[in-house]
């Protein structure tokens, strides 16, 4: 590129770090990341205590140990009270997602009959978000009981911790559905309105799926969260996978059986963190596509490319006259059209 | 210059990896000489003589949980001197040649006094049970007290009139986490429901009050304490023979205090202090039924 | 801000409505399907009172047809649901039934292969021609279209000016706020010049583009012949 007069050379100066290529880049940044992981694996082989933390954190006899159970000895299988967790976690979402979708939309609506409810939602949303959830499960878990009602008070840990974190995380979880909601431009309940659907109708089939749709990968992470706090729940007495792992613990005074509940709590939500990034990355590309595909029908050209219709395209049903004389957008000096019929989709 | 910049990567990270060991060189030096302190040590179990193992030197310093539960603690306070844990503490602090104010105690966590690493006390007393697989972890001293399992429940209970040993399989159980209470339950008792694990006694007793379990299980003066003084409408329906199960001082592994602390313990045995204390607190009734698991 | 608008509309008429931007154009219209709430004064639609109390908003906008300058479709459904969601949904009709409107307006706008294509896989202007068939599925008896060309690129523009003159020919009665002056001349019946919130002067296109009374009027209309776009 020619150097304009007044203006110096523009042209990119990379830096001899970043040789001719990415190549070098890459080989330096890869032999120091190993480097550097290699010096923290050595500082822990070799800190003075690492046989004994070694022993007590990560021994492989303790690790089987805790993960099959002896219960005569005095301590449960991990791996199996992980599936009460699991039993908790998949129960309480179901109520969250439903509970906290109740309470956005309520808390979402303009109409005045609603108001209590309204003004009940948002005391509940500033409650439930501001009390940690550790109280809550002790309020619920042995208070309920302590009321003595028929049937209500005579349910398992289990319930109540399911019906605390369902407490708890609704808050959270109806913020997001909002946030969605609200991201859903005014346009879209414009134009359903306006085809004469009530605003429940067009809160069904228009605003919904499309926050839906925008909230899945913070709705996910919640998730992920709400995974790890189902072990709260073993305060109010439930053998859950952490419990499991504190009795084994205790009872042999060895550390392991966390490290077994930790490596079985990453198996679960590492596989749906990934499932969340990959949702995520699908509907960028989906947007980006249609995009790219816009820009390509409608002509949008970038300056200084030649005029040419796009590969392989059957002439339309319709054939019809451009406009003599126009340039096309974003083409200022490019050549004008001829009156000719040209096929255009 | 490619070159020096890896070379002077390698060289800040070989750096920061020396730095570590040399940083954590104390430890080793100390388990090595131990067992060659304990038998020059076992002589000169005095005041002096024991200063050179102590924590803190001048002080016995002396652990236990949060809250201090009745009939081992009074009032919460372990330094006031009254329940069983506290009377022999002082006692042996007395044998080992210290005032009593001459005794600091600290609060550890049950979950933490096992910790690999150096401890921040002398020993913890605690109710805890020797077992031989915990022995491999830490040192216990000889015991101080004998223990059997005892079961509390309310009046109403039917547990309290219906407890064959095939009747007590159809409860639910509440234990304290890391009692050996659990492991008594499931070997001897051998429920069909599994027991409720609660992270402190009160959560178990919360639990019996509310009727989520039917019965609690835990050490005899706990339970005698729990029944007569605690919770209102509760009984003890009785003790498990014993099953040889005692409890001990907590040492750090390899400790060499421990002979000195056995000494006394022997001591306050033979001229009969054990069995004064035992006595005032641990015995609030004079007989005890006993129920077959 | 409107402020004290007259307007009769006969059926069959095409009313075009002109004036800067910021004039009460896109407002007025709003009004009319009862988008925005007026203060004061009335709107009649076929003899009935629609800005009363105890008016059902919903069951008026089933006879008023909008296009928006934005499309705004559904960007979630596919072009021939976008379109056949309101008949089944508010007019109860069955999905054979909706999926014949929709294919029958379809094919008459040149759009039938891109049934079942999502909004992002259309141009600008298939997407307002798509908005204009599902504002024509529910049938309405009167259409308004606010500036529906003023987002398209130019080359796209002539597609949805045909198929709103084919609407106006068919006799569809229709208020159409818009840019395009000489197809305003072509199309409408009369046309409104508004600003300020106020119809300065309304008259058949041949009149006002030629003789303008006002002087307001006159000003817009040379600021648009300078601009050259007419």
């Amino acid at each position: 590129m020619a150097e304009a007069p007044g203006l110096p050379d523009l042209s990119a100066r990379r830096s001899r770090l970043l040789g001719p290529g990415d190549r070098r880049g890459l080989v330096l940044s890869t032999a120091s990341t190993v480097v550097v992981l290699a010096a923290l694996l050595a500082i822990f082989l070799l800190a003075p205590g690492s046989r004994q933390v070694r022993h007590t954190f990560f021994n492989p006899t303790d690790m089987w140990q805790s993960f099959v159970g002896d219960p005569k000895a005095g301590y449960y299988s991990v791996g199996e009270a992980l599936w009460l967790n699991i039993r908790m976690f998949v129960a309480a979402e179901i109520l969250i997602l439903i509970l906290a979708l109740v309470v956005a939309v309520v808390r979402q609506s303009t109409a005045p009959v609603l108001l209590p409810l309204r003004l009940v939602g948002t005391v509940y949303v500033d409650v439930a978000r501001g009390v940690p959830l550790i109280l809550v499960i002790f309020a619920i878990g042995f208070g309920v009981p302590a009321l003595e009602i028929s049937g209500v008070s005579s349910q398992s840990a289990a319930v109540y911790g399911v019906a605390a974190l369902v407490f708890s995380y609704s808050a959270y979880v109806s913020e997001v559905y909002r946030a969605g909601l609200s991201s859903v431009h005014r346009s879209q309940a414009a134009a359903a309105r306006s085809l004469g659907m009530s605003g429940w109708a067009s809160m069904r089939y228009v605003i919904l799926p499309q926050a839906i749709r925008i909230i899945i990968p913070p709705l996910l992470n919640d998730f992920i969260s709400l995974q790890k706090d189902t072990a709260l729940v073993g305060l109010l007495g439930s053998i859950e996978a952490n419990k499991a792992a504190e009795i084994y613990s205790d009872t042999v005074f060895n550390y392991s059986s966390y490290t077994v509940a930790a490596i079985l709590f990453l198996l679960l939500t590492i596989p749906l963190a990934r499932f969340t990034d990959h949702l995520i990355a699908r509907d960028q590309a989906r947007r980006l596509a249609g995009a790219r595909l816009w820009a390509e029908r409608t002509g949008v050209r970038r300056p200084g490319t030649r005029t040419s219709l796009p590969q392989g395209r059957r002439p339309g049903p319709r054939t019809r006259r451009r406009r003599c004389g126009s340039r096309g957008y974003g083409n200022p000096s490019g050549p004008r059209r001829c009156c000719a019929a040209s096929t255009w989709p | 210059m490619r070159q020096t910049t890896v070379a002077a990567l390698a060289a800040i990270t070989l750096m920061a990896a020396s730095a570590g060991l040399v940083g954590c060189s104390s430890s080793t030096s100390s388990s090595a000489s131990s067992s060659a302190a304990t038998s020059a040590s076992a002589a000169s179990c005095t005041f002096a003589g024991v200063q050179s193992e102590l924590y803190a030197r001048g002080v016995l310093t002396v652990a236990t949980d949060q809250p201090a539960y009745p009939p081992w603690f009074e009032n919460n306070k372990p330094s006031n001197g009254q329940g069983y844990e506290s009377a022999v503490a002082y006692a042996v602090a007395t044998q080992l040649g210290f005032k009593p104010s001459q005794v600091k105690w600290v609060y550890e966590p049950f979950d933490s006094s096992y910790a690999p690493g150096p401890k921040k006390f002398d020993f913890d007393i605690n109710e805890i049970s020797y077992t031989a697989a915990r022995a491999q972890v830490v040192t216990f001293s000889d015991s101080y007290y004998a223990v059997q399992q005892a079961l509390v429940a309310l009046k109403s209970s039917p547990i309290v009139t219906k407890h064959t040993p095939a009747e007590l399989k159809t409860y639910i159980y509440g234990d304290q986490v890391g009692t050996t209470s659990l492991a008594f339950i499931n070997s001897e008792i051998q429920p069909t429901q599994t027991p409720k694990v609660f992270e402190t006694l009160n959560d178990v007793k919360q639990a019996l009050q509310t009727k989520q379990i039917a019965a609690l299980v835990t050490d005899t003066p706990t339970a005698q304490y729990i029944s007569s003084s605690e919770i209102p409408g509760s009984v003890m329906v009785g003790q498990f023979p014993s099953t040889g199960e005692h409890y001990g001082l907590l040492f750090a592994k390899g400790n060499p205090l421990v002979g000195c602390v056995n000494k006394a313990l022997a001591t306050l045995k033979s001229n009969g202090t054990l069995a004064q204390l035992t006595a005032k607190y641990l015995q609030i009734y004079t007989t005890v039924p006993t129920i077959q698991p | 801000m409107l402020r004290g608008i007259d307007l009769a509309v006969a059926p069959h008429e095409v009313i075009c409505l002109i004036g800067a931007s910021g004039s009460g154009k896109s407002t007025l219209l709003r009004c009319v399907n009862l988008l925005e709430r007026i203060d004061a004064g009335m709107i009649w639609l076929g003899g009935q009172l629609i800005t009363g109390p105890g008016v059902d908003e919903n069951l008026v906008r089933r006879h008023i047809g909008i296009v928006f300058q934005s499309y705004n479709l559904f960007p979630h459904m596919t072009v021939e649901r976008n379109i056949t969601l309101a008949p089944m949904k508010v007019l109860g009709l069955s999905r054979t039934e909706a999926g014949a409107r929709a294919t029958e307006l379809l094919d008459r706008f040149g759009l039938a292969e891109k049934r079942s294509d999502y909004p992002d896989r259309l141009s600008g202007g298939q997407q307002q021609r798509v908005a204009i068939i599902r504002a024509l599925a529910m049938r309405p008896r009167l259409m308004l279209l606010d500036e529906v060309t003023s987002a398209l690129d130019p080359e796209l523009v002539a597609d949805v000016l045909d198929v709103i003159k084919e609407l106006a020919h068919g006799g569809m009665t229709m208020l159409i706020a818009t840019h395009e002056m000489g197809f305003a001349r072509d199309i409408a019946s009369r046309v409104c010049f508004l600003a300020d919130g106020q119809i300065v002067e309304q008259a058949p296109p041949g009149q006002l583009f030629s003789q303008p009374s006002d002087e307001r009027t006159r000003r817009f209309l040379r600021r648009i012949v300078d601009a050259g776009r007419m």
